[in-house]
């Protein structure tokens, strides 16, 4: 083919991936509908929104700050980090986790206006009887409310049916219980403040408009049980007594779930008490801390009544709950890691890095089309130096999320996209290192790019947070740093393997390489070069994991999926030794193998996930399986496309040789 | 005999299953098995599958996995040679070519070290599903509980026995008779085999295994697959459980008397425990049937069971026993937990479950199960994957050498 055309065709196949990745990348960060009006809506002040991240609070297992609760909460239920609106005086106003987690608490007229909720399906609602707009769209939690009901009653029923289950579930019928645990999460933080912002109203004290605080009742807290006390001896419980119970109770029952905000003083206890718990604690006799428990409902209840005063006052009150909270959390060596983790999430380094990479894309697309000279040279040196930007500010991230995990990189699926993200560009770097040939560091910034805006949509995917602690059989250092590492790298290997195989075919096939043997052999030479280092860590990583289950479960192999996935990428690899060795396959065998290779990684890095059995089963829903079937059919494309390739060149070369007789002594050559 | 001969049978077929073709062969075939079986474990179960594409009695394998499609389950795939026959010519193949055959020297050292490693290593998995025996052993903090308190012995997972003890004054005498499970697993339908037992005054008679059965009142439910009924009962055949263990198997039996008197079928299932009594010769026998239990040497206390969550989740954070071993008159404290399991008299001990007898919390576990484990190459593959990684990372490291400083600039053959 014609290297002029050629190199039209790749050039239309990077700017359509690269346009996906950007449009993936701001159709992710962007609103989808209308921007809503909220009129009353006053954003916070920067200074406030500061102080608040660093709040502790425990959740999920281990301690974070605020800021971190608010992201996962807002991605969970909003599907972004981000939410625009068109607040007071019309004015357009970009609401970040934090900001929406405040007004959750302590504005909780404006939250429901917000449109919080995300329903990529508006079937959901119109079983609800709820007046819909596009089948994607995003609702205020008053959009809802006139079938709320209906839509809790739905979500009842099936509960019941996933509890039995979950196969039986249609989609949509999924997607309704999704809905529904949103909305409540939702309402548990519209509800938590409740008591503090409004007190307890008993009919006793309702004429006066009396509103107790619930920090004084709590202070009645012994007497109230001696009551109950003495009623249980035959003595009649007063009114009053009762009344207040029942407030009590439900004040408590608001403020319970959610946000688990006080540190208990006896270190032995690890649970953190939410303001609920501290009630009822102190109501049922069980908490050793009864004045400390006065305390903190005091706080949030200054806290909450301190806003119609002004930010400032509001600041200077959140600042004295943050001081009391920190300061017991650092007696517990809980506090260590918060300020990194919210400077973590406020710099937002993956964006960084994919900025980087795209423009290394841009920069390689100059080097592609300006060859050797001046430009070229340039263009060559400036994606270098953007892949090691990239590089380095995917790198700083990973080493501190190992930091405030206190754990090795990898301990869940989004921490192997990253990871591998890493390692690809690494390894890509290593092969140009050594090769100089410029053509792994043409194509490499599209997948570097490309697995970022992966890690981004898996992330909004799951709508968690992924910096959680492991379960009990995870938690061993040594294997995640061995085992995990190694068969994370191997997969790396894999997929670059697969990479550099694929610029062969392009090469080749296209006719951009104008017949270079000398290029042609560096590719192959480095293909077969990561075939050899797939095995090796794959190899190793298989097997260091079968010691590891050994240690836990007493089996060395248990045929787990994910198990089976590395293996298949072991026994993928050695036959491709064996066979080019044997000389079964020649070069084009060789990488067409590769490319099949990369198949195979994807099969043991993603589609064991799917199948539902196993350690390792993450119980996606079907319809995610959509991309990896791309995937797979993209990489037999390649494949196809060497393979007719291969073809068209043999038969060339025979007819040729038909037409002309051989010289004497001159051998064959093969593809 | 000239260069030009060809060369001699015996010659060739070492050169085949030394060859580098059966190798490529074999590891392709054992990695699309890979694939299948792991495909078509989702519906199969897991211990199914393995028996089906890697016992060692199985020669070839018809797989049944709906690979693109549920619908095109058991369609469209050819048959292929079993796991276990693949795996032992590799390590035929490895060892005539990756081994004897292969050339000697420095260059090929590391080669020769991983091949001989994954040898190793293939030996370890074939020694261990010839040899391997696993099992459960439940223990309970308190005494007089749902579980031992002390136990020395271990229940298989899937194995079962039909166990016949003679009594006395309620009291078992003598040796306790065992029925394998291989006299029975195979028999369908109205198949019968008979169990001479020469020490006892009768013979068994053993008919229709069932995988899950669950003993059914016929008030309840009528036979729906003209399953035998006794005494208005019968064994209704469930759906076996993807984890086998989970299934509670149950078999049809008839006593034949020495006198040639056939006596009345009767059920056994291992969901009911109680025995069948026979009467023979003037002596009584219990006849029962249950997961197989096997001794182990020493005795096993279980001191303290913890469990225990991340606060506020219901995400298991830690499962850790103290045990008290007991080995004759010597008694040591030891501990157990996941990735810590305690190797002892060629047994070893893993963590496996935990659970509370009461209504349990986070942290109130009273009950702990291990899982007991008898295998010879139990730490076989730790060691070969030194030597392959020892081998493999050598070999490369040196190939890398030769590729960065060593390169020679002559161009290649165009291919």
């Amino acid at each position: 083919m014609n290297a002029t055309i050629g190199r039209w065709i790749v050039f239309v196949f990077g700017i359509v991936a690269v346009g996906w990745i950007l449009s993936t990348a701001i159709k992710d960060s962007r609103p989808e509908g209308d921007v809503r009006t909220v009129a009353d809506y006053k954003p916070w002040d920067e200074e406030t929104l500061e102080l608040a991240a660093l709040l502790p609070v425990q959740d999920g297992g281990r301690v974070k700050p605020l800021g971190t609760y608010a992201g996962f909460s807002m991605l969970g239920l909003h599907g972004a980090r981000k939410m625009e609106i068109i607040g007071e005086g019309g004015g357009k106003v970009t609401l970040k986790p934090l900001a929406w987690m405040l007004d959750c608490l302590f504005r909780p007229e404006l939250a429901k206006e917000l449109p919080t909720f995300r329903v990529d399906n508006s079937e959901v609602l119109k079983a609800a009887g709820i007046e819909v707009r596009g089948r994607r769209d995003r609702y205020s939690y008053n959009d809802l409310a006139g079938g709320l009901e209906k839509l809790k009653q739905l979500g009842a029923s099936y509960d019941q049916i996933n509890q039995q289950d979950p196969k039986l579930l249609q989609p949509v019928e999924k997607q309704t219980l999704e809905q529904v645990y949103a909305i409540r999460t939702f309402e548990f933080l519209l509800s938590y403040m409740d008591f503090a912002r409004n007190g307890l109203l008993p009919s006793s004290a309702e004429t006066e408009g009396k509103v107790l605080p619930v920090s004084e009742v709590m202070q009645a807290a012994p007497k109230i049980r001696q009551e109950f006390q003495n009623a249980r001896n035959g003595q009649p419980l007063p009114q009053e007594v009762q009344t207040i119970s029942v407030l009590i109770e439900q004040a408590a029952n608001s403020a319970k779930f959610g946000l688990n905000l006080f540190p208990p003083s006896n270190k032995d206890d690890a649970e953190w008490l939410s303001a609920g718990d501290r009630i009822f604690n102190i109501f049922t006799g069980t908490t050793r801390e009864p004045e400390q428990s006065i305390t903190d409902i005091k706080l949030l209840e200054e806290l909450a009544t301190s806003l119609k005063d002004g930010e400032p006052a509001f600041r200077g009150k959140f600042k004295a709950l943050e001081d009391s909270v920190v300061a017991r959390a650092k007696a517990r060596d809980e506090y260590r890691s918060v300020p990194l983790e919210a400077d973590y999430f406020k710099k937002n380094w993956f964006i960084y890095a994919l900025v980087w990479f795209l423009l290394a894309v841009v920069t390689s697309g100059v080097m592609f089309f300006t060859g050797k000279t001046l430009a070229g040279r340039i263009s060559y040196w400036t994606t270098t130096g953007f892949l090691c930007i990239g590089l380095i500010y995917l790198i700083i991230p990973i080493v501190k999320r190992s930091i405030i995990m206190d754990r090795p990189p990898v301990g869940n699926l989004y921490d192997t996209i990253i990871f591998i993200d890493m390692a690809l560009v690494a390894f890509a770097l290593l092969v140009e290192w050594m090769t100089r040939k410029r053509f792994v560091v043409g194509i490499t910034p599209i997948v570097a790019a490309f697995l970022i805006v992966l890690a981004r949509r898996f992330e909004v995917f799951e709508g968690k947070d992924h910096l959680d602690p492991l379960v009990a059989v995870l938690r061993s250092n040594y294997w995640l740093s061995t085992h995990v590492i190694t068969i994370t790298l191997g997969y790396a290997s894999g997929l670059i393997t697969a990479l550099l195989a694929i610029v062969y075919v392009l090469l080749r096939a296209l006719g951009l390489d104008g017949g270079d043997a000398s290029l042609r052999r560096s590719i192959t030479r480095a293909v077969y070069g990561c075939v050899c280092l797939t095995l090796t860590l794959s190899l190793i990583g298989t097997v260091l994991g079968g010691i590891w289950a050994n240690d836990s479960w007493g089996r060395f192999w248990g045929w787990d999926p994910k198990e089976n996935g590395a293996l298949m990428i072991v026994l993928w690899s050695l036959a491709i030794l064996h066979a080019r060795l044997g000389g079964y396959i020649k070069e084009w065998g060789l990488h067409l193998c590769s490319i099949f290779g990369g198949i195979i990684v994807a099969f043991s890095w993603w589609h064991v996930n799917f199948l539902g059995v196993g350690l390792h089963n993450y119980g996606f829903a079907a319809d995610k399986m959509a991309t990896l079937w791309k995937f797979y059919g993209l990489m037999l494309g390649f494949m196809l496309i060497g393979a007719v390739a291969a073809m068209i060149e043999r038969s060339g070369k025979r007819a040729k040789a038909a037409k002309e007789p051989e010289a004497p002594g001159k051998g064959r050559v093969e593809a | 005999m000239s260069s030009a001969d060809p060369p001699s049978l015996p010659a060739r077929i070492f050169r085949l299953l030394s060859g580098f073709g059966l190798a490529t062969t074999l590891l392709v075939i054992l990695m699309v098995e890979t694939w299948l079986a792991t495909m078509e474990q989702v519906d199969a179960g897991l211990h199914m599958t393995l028996q089906k594409y890697f016992h060692f009695s199985n020669w070839y394998v018809r797989p049944d996995a709906g690979v693109f499609s549920e619908k095109l389950a058991g369609k469209l795939l050819p048959p292929l040679p079993g796991g276990y026959l693949v795996c032992a010519l590799l390590v035929l193949n490895l060892t005539l070519g990756g081994i004897i055959r292969m050339r000697k020297g420095w260059k090929t050292a590391g080669v020769l070290m991983s091949h001989f490693g994954i040898i190793f290593m293939i030996v370890a998995g074939g020694v261990a599903q010839l040899k391997e025996e696993r099992g459960v052993m439940m223990l309970s903090e308190k005494e007089n509980d749902a579980f031992p308190h002390v136990a020395d012995y271990a229940e298989a997972f899937t194995e079962t026995v039909v166990e016949i003890t003679e009594v006395k004054d309620g009291k078992p005498v003598g040796p306790v008779r065992f029925v394998k499970d291989a006299y029975y697993l195979d028999l369908e339908g109205e198949e019968t085999r008979t169990v001479r037992l020469p020490a006892l005054p009768f013979d068994l008679e053993l008919q229709a295994y069932v995988q899950n059965a669950r003993p059914m009142s016929t008030a309840s439910m009528a036979p729906q697959r003209g399953e035998p009924v006794v005494d208005g009962w019968f064994l209704y055949s469930q759906e076996p459980n993807k984890e086998t263990e989970a299934d509670a198997p149950g078999l049809h039996a008839r006593v034949l008397q020495r006198d040639g008197k056939p006596g009345e079928t009767f059920l056994l299932a291992v969901a009911e425990r109680a025995p069948f009594t026979v009467e023979a010769d003037g002596r009584t026998f219990v006849i029962s049937f249950r997961k197989r239990v096997w001794p182990v040497p020493f005795k096993v206390r279980l001191a303290d069971a913890r469990s225990k969550n991340h606060p506020n989740t219901r995400r298991p954070k830690l499962f850790e026993s103290d045990i008290v071993r007991i080995d004759g008159d010597r008694e040591s404290e030891v501990f157990i937990e996941m990735n810590e399991p305690m190797r002892y008299g060629g047994l070893t001990f893993y963590q496996r479950t935990m659970m509370s007898s009461m209504p349990g919390q986070d942290g109130e576990s009273t009950i702990s199960g291990f899982e007991v484990v008898r295998n010879p190459s139990d730490k076989w593959p730790e060691y070969s994957i030194y030597i392959v990684g020892f081998g493999l990372v050598f070999h490369f490291l040196m190939k890398l050498w030769i590729f960065l400083f060593r390169r020679k600039s002559t161009p290649a053959n165009q291919a």
